[in-house]
């Protein structure tokens, strides 16, 4: 038996460590919903634009769940390749980022970019689901791991308001009358059992 | 016979095991965790589906580690106060003592988790899943609970003392919970999905998720009943091994 607690103490300090060690290898290679356009917008001044053109603004309540829609453009004169694409969360009122696997599986993601010739721009679409009530923000961003220059477009506004119906009096009515009822049934029973 | 031997280790359990008083400082303890998220600005912003699903994991953990307090040492205490041998010599087989025992325990759980109702019908009126949130409770913590008493009472049989049988109940819960707490990049592991994919809380805690949260029908998630019966399954083996093995003397 005292194997039978080892081994369970060993299992829970693995499980522990495989926690912690875990290294990142997040980029995978998923399957892409990217449809090339060709636009005749006039040329932004970073070298690849980045663009999230849907939805401008997200307003809503939990659950939302909706596609981000992001536009890279190269407007370079020369092709670009090996890039990805990814989102970045950040909560206004709580001074924080967030991993993005907490707004859907997919969310965290990056999105492989193989190459971009010069002009072309592609759209790339990022599911999120979000369950937190909050103010954020959503950025995109590209990075070419060739250079390692990151370029990000601007910030989603993103407003997601509780739609609580919470009694407080309630609750706080039952977490008083609960231990109290409980209470006296407790000295109820003691006192008839010493009494017997 | 079996009536009066429940009722015998019921009456155990809620006095001398000082059952009463865990039933009690638990209703203390929901009652502190209810004011807490009613009065603090998280709380305020928190969906009101997901402070009930943080209601429901508080119930589950503290049901269970009452339950497996009063199971892990519902044998070893008999033998810590020299009583195991007169229970030994009554004309009652180890089998229907093991099941009394269980039984007994698993009364304190489940009155545990009536106590927890009212709680979680305060938490979610104004909201469609007040029915839903206590049916899934009470199925899901229903299944739990059965299956961790019987480890907790196969431990009490095996081990002699409360300390050993106590500690290692507690910790096949830490084990087993732990899954379910994954976050970040291990839960989008290899590994972190084969766990998820067996373990019983992660698939209780999917299941109340897919039901309050994303509002998606209660019936369709009945695919994460088999990890949960499975291992309730796992839980009855071992109580049934363990229960033939009753004796005066555990093992060292």
């Amino acid at each position: 038996m005292r194997k039978l607690l080892y081994i369970f103490s060993v299992m829970s300090i693995c499980l522990l460590s495989t926690q912690v060690v875990i290294a990142a290898d997040t980029t995978q290679k998923i399957d892409q919903t990217i449809t090339t356009a060709t636009t005749n917008q006039p040329k932004s001044d970073s070298e690849i634009q980045v663009e999230i053109i849907s939805p401008k603004k997200i307003d809503s309540s939990p659950v939302y769940d909706g596609t981000i829609d992001i536009k890279v453009k190269n407007n370079t004169h020369q092709t670009i390749s090996n890039m990805g694409c990814y989102l970045t969360i950040v909560d206004v009122g709580r001074n924080q980022t967030y991993p993005v696997d907490e707004f859907g599986e997919n969310a965290y993601q990056t999105r492989t970019i193989e190459k971009l010739i010069p002009e072309e721009a592609v759209t790339i679409q990022i599911p999120v689901h979000i369950l937190y009530v909050g103010q954020f923000r959503f950025t995109a961003s590209v990075i070419a791991y060739d250079t390692n220059q990151i370029y990000t477009g601007a910030a989603l506004p993103v407003t997601i308001t509780a739609v609580s119906n919470l009694q407080k009096q309630v609750v706080i009515g039952t977490s008083v009358v609960m231990p109290i009822l409980l209470l006296g049934i407790g000295v109820g029973i003691w006192k008839r059992r010493k009494e017997n | 016979m079996i009536n009066t031997m429940i009722k015998k280790e019921f009456r155990e359990c809620l006095f001398e095991s000082k059952g009463l008083w865990m039933v009690f400082s638990t209703a203390v303890l929901l009652s502190i965790l209810s004011i807490v998220v009613v009065n603090i600005k998280e709380g305020s912003v928190l969906a009101q589906t997901d402070i009930l699903q943080y209601a429901m994991k508080a119930i589950f953990f503290l049901t269970f580690i009452v339950s497996l307090v009063l199971g892990a040492s519902s044998f070893v205490s008999e033998r810590e106060e020299n009583t195991m041998e007169s229970l030994l010599l009554t004309p009652v087989s180890k089998e229907m003592l093991t099941f009394s025992k269980y039984v007994g325990v698993l009364l304190i759980g489940c009155a545990i988790l009536a106590i927890s109702m009212p709680y979680l019908v305060a938490i979610g009126l104004g909201t469609q899943f007040v029915g839903t949130s206590v049916i899934l409770t009470l199925f899901i913590g229903g299944i739990l609970e059965l299956s961790f008493v019987a480890i907790a009472v196969a431990f009490s049989i095996l081990f002699q003392s409360s300390k050993a049988s106590i500690l290692t109940s507690i910790l096949v819960l830490i084990l087993v919970f732990m899954p379910g707490m994954m976050s970040g990049l291990l839960k989008q592991s290899v590994i972190g999905r084969i766990l998820l994919r067996m373990d019983p809380i992660a698939n209780a805690f999917d299941m109340m998720k897919a039901v309050l949260s994303d509002q998606l029908p209660i019936h369709e998630q009945l695919v994460h009943l088999p990890s949960l019966v499975i291992f309730l399954i796992i839980a009855f083996i071992f109580l049934c091994w363990a229960g033939g093995k009753v004796s005066l003397k555990g093992e060292k």
